[in-house]
C-alpha cells in the first residue's frame, strides 16, 4: 500500500451554501424576553432620513441552521487540532484547553473597561502578573500589553524609539534592517517615517559585524533585527552590534516572533536589547484563530518607560491602577488596554510551563529545548533530499528549498500543495526572500518523534515523486476540498461580497 | 510535561540523529557567558487544578457589579450560546490565517459573509476582513485618507463629538500630520454643521464625525453628508455601537468614503475591551488603498466555487515597506463571533434587538425627565444617553459603586470639560427592575 494511501482518503465534505443562498423570509435564529418597558416606534423617534426599517439583504435563518452552516465551514479546515502544522515563522504549537476555559471566567468576560477601578482589581492584577512574568524572562524592566499584534507591537516599539530621539533632539533618520526580515518590519519603519538601510545576510546566514560597522553614522536611529532570525538561526554578533548601535545613541528592536527558541535559554536584555515585542500568539501558545486576535506586548529598557503608550499600569499600595498622566509618551494606540482574552490564555500558559517541582529547571528551558532539537531532528533527516540553505546548527526552525527538485519542473508551491494530499499543512513558502524558492519548517515542541518521522518520511516521498512523477506533484492537491484555486481570477474579476445576481 | 511529549529516550535518539552529545550543545552559538541558568527566578509550574484555583480566588478577591450600565465604546449585549459554542471550534480557533485556499476553506467563506454583511450593515461597496478594533480602523481610515488625497496639503476636520479615546489614537498615528487637525465644534450635543461648512470652505483634505456620537447622540449623517458632498473633502465616520445600525441607515448611503465601526457589541463581551475587532468598509474605488485583508470569491481548476485571500499586493508581505499598512495579525476569531452573531440575530433579529435598545433607554429617560429637576438632552439617542448635571458626574458614579454597581460613565474622564456629564447606557439585557432603580438612583442624587 503507498504511503499517501496509508495515511489519507480523498476528503469529501457537502457543499456548503452562503448564509444568503440558506435565508427564507419569516425564519429567526434569536429570542428576546418579552418586553418589560412599552416598546417605542423607532420610526417616530430616529429622523425620517436617517430611519431603516430593516437591513437590506440580511439573512433569515434558524438555529440549527447557522449550527450546521459552522460547523460545516469549520470542516474545510485545516487546525493544529487537525494535525501537524509545521508553518514556520508561525509556532503553531498546541493551545492548551485549560487556557480557554480560564479565558471564559464570566467575571473576567463582563469586565468593562471604564468601571470604577476598583471593580477591575481581578483584570489589572492579570496584566500586571503577565508584564512581571515577561521581565523576568527578556530581562526588559517595562512592558505594555496594549499592542494587539507582533506589527502592532512593532509600530509601538519604534515609535517608542522615534519618540527618545526627538525628546533628545537627535537628528536621527534611518533603521537597518536585515534583507531577511519579516515584511513587517520595514513596512512599520516606513510608516514611522524612517528609511530603511538593508543590510544582506552574511555567508553563514547571520548578520555580520563587518557589514554592520560601515553602516554606522550618526543618522542611525537604530536597528530592527529578528532574533533567531527568520532563516532559523541565531544572531551570534548581536550583542556586539548593539554595542555599535549604543556608540551612536541608536536603539536596539529585537523582533521576539522567533522568542520561542531561546525562552529560559537568555534574556534579550543582556544581548543589548532595548525594545523588544513578543508575540503571546506565537511563544506563548494562545490560538492564531484564523488570523488572530493576537497580542504583541512591548518590553523596553527603564530610560523608555516614560515613552510607553499610556495608560500605564501600575500597583500602588492600594490595588492596580491605570496612570493616563505620561507626558513623553506616544500616546495611546489603541482604543482600550489591549487585546486582555489572549493575556489571560498567556498568563495562564506562563505560569503552567514554569520551574519544575524539583526546582532545578524550568519548563520554560525544557520547551525551547525540545523545540529547537526537534528543528535539527528534521534538518537532518531531509539533508540529502532537499537543499538545505544553511547547513548549520538551526534554531527553532530550517530552512529548505526546491533547489534539487527544479530540474524535473517542480517547485516550492507544488510540493506544498501536495503535503495537503498527504495531510499536513504546508510550511512557510516563498519565505524568507533570501532563499530563492524557500520552505521554512517549524516543528514546535509540540510534536513526537513519530510525528516528525511521519512527516519527513512523506516530504521523502514527495522528493522521490518529483524525480518520477513529476504530474502528480504539479496537479496537486487532488484528496482534500478543493483544487488549485484560482487567485488570478479572484483579482481580476474581483467578487468580495455577496450579491443575487452572480 | 503534559505540552511537551519529548521523553528523555526520545532526547536521547533525537541527540544522537543528529551527532550532539547534549542538548547543551543545541546552543553552542549562544556564548556561554550570556546564557542562563537552568534555575533562574520564576513561579514553580502549576497543574491545571491550579490554575483553576488561582484564577478563581484571584477573580473572587473583589467584587463584581451587580448590574452595569457603562458604555462609552464598549456594550454588554446578550450573547446567544451559539456563538461562543461555534467560535470555539478546534477548527478554526487553531488554524493559522488562510494563505493555503484550498484547505481554508472554512475560514475564508466566513470571512467573505463578514464582508458581505459588513456591506449591508453600512451600506457601502467593500469592506475588508477586520481590523484590531474600532478606534485603530479610524486611524487607519485616515491614514488610507491621505494615501488617497496624496498631494494636498488640506486640514483634517474631526467632530468635537468624537469619543476622546479614538481621537488620541488618530493623533497618536497621524502624529506626522498633526498641525493638519483640526476640531469642529459642538452645538450642544451635535456637530455644529456652520461651522462644519466655514471649514470646508477652506481647504480640507478629510471630515471624521462619530454617530452615534460620544454623548450617544446620533448625528445627522444626511445633513453631514450634504455638506460633504458638496466639498472636496473625503468623508470618513465612525460608529461605536453597530447595533444601532438594526434602525439608522448605513453612513454609505449618505455618501460617506470610509465607514469604520468597532465591532464588540457584535459577537464579544466586553472583556475589558479586547479582543473585539474593527469595522472597516469603503468605495470599490479605492481597493488598492484599503489596509488589512480581503476575500474574494473564484473557483479551483474543476470550476467549483472557491474562496481566497486577494489583492495581497497591498500587504506588507509582499510590499514590504510599500505596504499600506503594516497590519499582519487581525482579529479573525472576533469577527467570526460578529459574523455567528449577525447571522442569529438575521434581518428580524437585529431589529427587534435595536427596537428593544431604544426602548429601555427612552424608558430610563422619560423616568428621568418626569422628576423635572434634571434636563434630558431632546437629541435623539440609541442606546445611551448624556445626563448635563449640577455636581460632578464622579460623585453619583463613586456612591453607585459603594452600593456595588456602576451607574453610567463619567465622562470627566474621558474629557475634564465634561466632568458634569454622566454618559448612561441600557440595551436589551437589563431588566424593567435593573432601569427602575437606574432611574430611582438619578433622581435621588443628580
Amino acid at each position: 500500500m503507498k504511503l499517501i494511501d496509508q495515511l489519507t482518503a480523498p476528503l469529501v465534505s457537502p457543499e456548503e451554501p452562503t448564509l444568503f443562498e440558506k435565508s427564507r423570509a419569516g425564519r429567526i435564529g434569536y429570542s428576546l424576553p418579552t418586553a418589560s418597558v412599552p416598546e417605542v416606534d423607532p420610526s417616530a423617534l430616529i429622523p425620517k432620513t436617517m430611519y431603516r426599517p430593516f437591513v437590506e439583504g440580511f439573512p433569515e435563518i434558524s438555529e440549527n441552521e447557522i449550527v450546521r452552516h459552522f460547523v460545516r465551514l469549520s470542516q474545510k479546515n485545516y487546525s493544529i487540532d487537525t494535525g501537524f502544522y509545521p508553518l514556520g515563522s508561525c509556532t503553531m504549537k498546541y493551545n492548551p484547553k485549560i487556557n480557554e476555559e480560564i479565558a471564559r471566567i464570566p467575571e473576567l468576560n463582563q469586565a468593562h473597561p471604564l468601571w470604577p477601578e476598583k471593580f477591575l482589581q481581578p483584570a489589572l492584577k492579570i496584566q500586571f502578573e503577565l508584564q512581571n512574568l515577561l521581565t523576568a524572562i527578556t530581562g526588559l524592566d517595562c512592558f505594555t500589553l496594549q499592542p494587539n499584534a507582533g506589527a502592532h507591537g512593532e509600530y509601538t516599539g519604534i515609535r517608542i524609539m522615534r519618540a527618545y530621539h526627538d525628546k533628545k533632539g537627535n537628528k536621527k533618520t534611518k533603521v537597518i534592517v536585515p534583507d531577511s526580515a519579516h515584511g513587517t518590519n520595514p513596512a512599520t519603519c516606513t510608516m514611522i517615517g524612517y528609511d530603511i538601510v538593508p543590510v544582506k545576510t552574511g555567508p553563514r546566514g547571520i548578520v555580520e559585524l563587518e557589514d554592520i560597522k560601515p553602516l554606522i553614522t550618526d543618522e542611525i536611529a537604530g536597528i530592527m533585527m529578528t532574533n533567531p532570525s527568520t532563516l532559523g538561526l541565531f544572531e551570534e554578533n548581536l550583542h556586539k552590534i548593539s554595542e555599535l548601535i549604543h556608540g551612536v545613541d541608536g536603539l536596539v528592536y529585537m523582533d521576539g516572533a522567533n522568542f520561542n527558541a531561546i525562552v529560559g535559554i537568555v534574556k534579550p536584555a543582556d544581548l543589548g536589547v532595548d525594545i523588544m515585542h513578543i508575540n503571546l500568539h506565537k511563544t506563548f501558545s494562545t490560538p492564531h484563530g484564523g488570523g488572530g486576535p493576537g497580542s504583541g506586548p512591548v518590553g523596553v529598557r527603564a530610560h523608555l518607560k516614560p515613552y510607553l503608550p499610556t495608560p500605564v499600569l501600575e500597583q500602588t499600595s492600594t490595588g492596580y491602577r491605570l496612570n493616563e498622566d505620561f507626558p513623553d509618551s506616544i500616546g495611546k494606540i489603541s482604543g482600550w488596554y489591549g487585546n486582555f482574552a489572549i493575556h489571560v490564555r498567556a498568563l495562564s500558559y506562563m505560569l503552567s510551563i514554569g520551574t519544575t517541582p524539583e526546582g532545578n529547571d524550568t519548563y520554560l528551558r525544557q520547551m525551547a529545548t525540545a523545540a529547537v532539537l526537534n528543528a535539527n531532528y528534521i534538518r537532518h533527516r531531509l539533508r540529502g533530499h532537499y537543499h538545505i540553505a544553511y547547513d548549520v546548527a538551526c534554531g527553532h526552525e530550517v530552512v529548505i528549498s526546491d533547489e534539487l527538485q527544479q530540474k524535473y519542473g517542480v517547485k516550492t508551491l507544488n510540493i506544498a500543495k501536495r503535503l495537503m494530499d498527504y495531510g499536513y499543512h504546508p510550511m512557510t513558502v516563498y519565505f524568507p526572500l533570501v532563499v530563492s524558492g524557500a520552505m521554512m519548517i517549524e516543528p514546535t515542541e509540540s510534536e513526537t518523534k513519530e510525528t516528525l518521522d511521519q512527516f519527513c518520511n512523506v516530504m521523502i516521498e514527495i522528493a522521490k515523486e518529483c524525480a518520477e512523477t513529476p504530474e502528480i506533484v504539479l496537479s496537486a492537491p487532488t484528496r482534500v476540498n478543493r483544487m488549485k484555486v484560482d487567485e488570478l481570477r479572484a483579482q481580476k474579476q474581483p467578487r468580495l461580497r455577496w450579491t443575487s445576481v452572480s | 510535561m503534559k505540552y511537551i511529549p519529548q521523553s528523555a529516550q526520545d532526547q536521547r535518539a533525537l541527540l544522537d540523529a543528529v551527532g550532539l552529545k547534549s542538548t547543551d550543545e543545541l546552543f553552542h552559538f549562544i556564548p556561554q557567558h550570556l546564557r542562563l541558568s537552568r534555575k533562574f527566578d520564576y513561579p514553580k509550574a502549576q497543574s491545571e487544578a491550579e490554575l483553576r484555583a488561582t484564577f478563581r480566588s484571584l477573580v473572587q478577591s473583589s467584587p463584581s457589579p451587580m448590574v452595569s450600565f457603562a458604555g462609552g465604546g464598549i456594550y454588554q449585549h446578550d450573547i446567544p450560546s451559539v456563538v461562543p459554542f461555534l467560535q470555539g471550534r478546534s477548527e478554526f480557533a487553531t488554524a493559522y490565517t488562510p494563505y493555503q485556499p484550498e484547505i481554508s476553506q472554512g475560514t475564508l467563506q466566513a470571512i467573505f459573509e463578514f464582508q458581505s454583511l459588513v456591506c449591508q450593515l453600512t451600506e457601502c461597496e467593500l469592506s475588508n476582513a477586520s481590523l484590531y478594533d474600532g478606534a485603530t480602523s479610524l486611524a487607519e481610515a485616515v491614514l488610507m485618507g491621505l494615501r488617497v488625497k496624496k498631494k494636498t496639503q488640506g486640514k483634517i476636520l474631526i467632530s468635537g463629538a468624537l469619543h476622546p479615546f479614538y481621537l488620541r489614537v488618530i493623533q497618536s498615528y497621524c502624529s506626522a500630520f498633526a498641525d493638519r487637525l483640526e476640531i469642529i465644534p459642538l452645538k450642544g450635543d451635535q456637530l455644529d454643521h456652520d461651522a462644519l461648512a466655514r471649514a470646508l470652505n477652506q481647504s480640507a483634505d478629510l471630515v471624521v464625525t462619530q454617530s452615534p456620537n460620544v454623548f450617544g447622540v446620533i448625528e445627522n449623517d444626511e445633513a453631514i453628508g450634504r455638506l460633504v458632498g458638496g466639498s472636496s473633502a473625503m468623508w470618513i465616520t465612525s460608529t461605536m455601537e453597530p447595533m444601532s445600525w438594526g434602525v439608522l441607515r448605513g453612513p454609505g448611503a449618505f455618501g460617506a468614503h470610509i465607514v469604520t465601526a468597532e465591532g464588540q457589541s457584535l459577537g464579544t463581551s466586553p472583556i475589558l475591551g479586547g479582543a473585539s475587532y474593527g469595522i472597516f468598509a469603503s468605495r470599490m474605488e479605492y481597493l488598492r488603498q484599503l489596509p488589512g485583508r480581503l476575500v474574494g470569491e473564484t473557483v479551483d481548476e474543476k470550476g467549483r466555487r472557491a474562496y481566497t485571500l486577494t489583492f495581497a499586493t497591498r500587504e506588507q508581505f509582499i510590499r514590504r515597506e510599500k505596504a499600506t499598512s503594516n497590519i499582519c495579525t487581525n482579529q479573525n476569531l472576533n469577527m467570526l463571533a460578529g459574523l455567528i452573531h449577525m447571522a442569529t440575530l438575521g434581518k428580524e433579529g437585529l431589529r427587534l434587538v435595536a427596537q428593544r435598545n431604544l426602548s429601555h433607554t427612552e424608558y430610563v429617560k422619560n423616568q428621568i425627565r418626569q422628576s423635572g429637576s434634571i434636563s434630558v438632552s431632546q437629541s435623539p439617542t440609541f442606546n445611551e444617553f448624556c445626563l448635563d448635571l449640577k455636581k460632578p458626574a464622579r460623585a453619583l458614579v463613586d456612591k453607585a459603586a459603594d452600593e456595588g454597581w456602576v451607574c453610567g460613565i463619567d465622562l470627566g474622564r474621558l474629557n475634564s470639560a465634561w466632568e458634569r456629564k454622566l454618559l448612561i447606557h441600557c440595551s436589551e439585557i437589563h431588566t424593567k427592575t435593573q432601569l427602575d432603580r437606574l432611574a430611582q438612583f438619578i433622581k435621588e442624587n443628580a
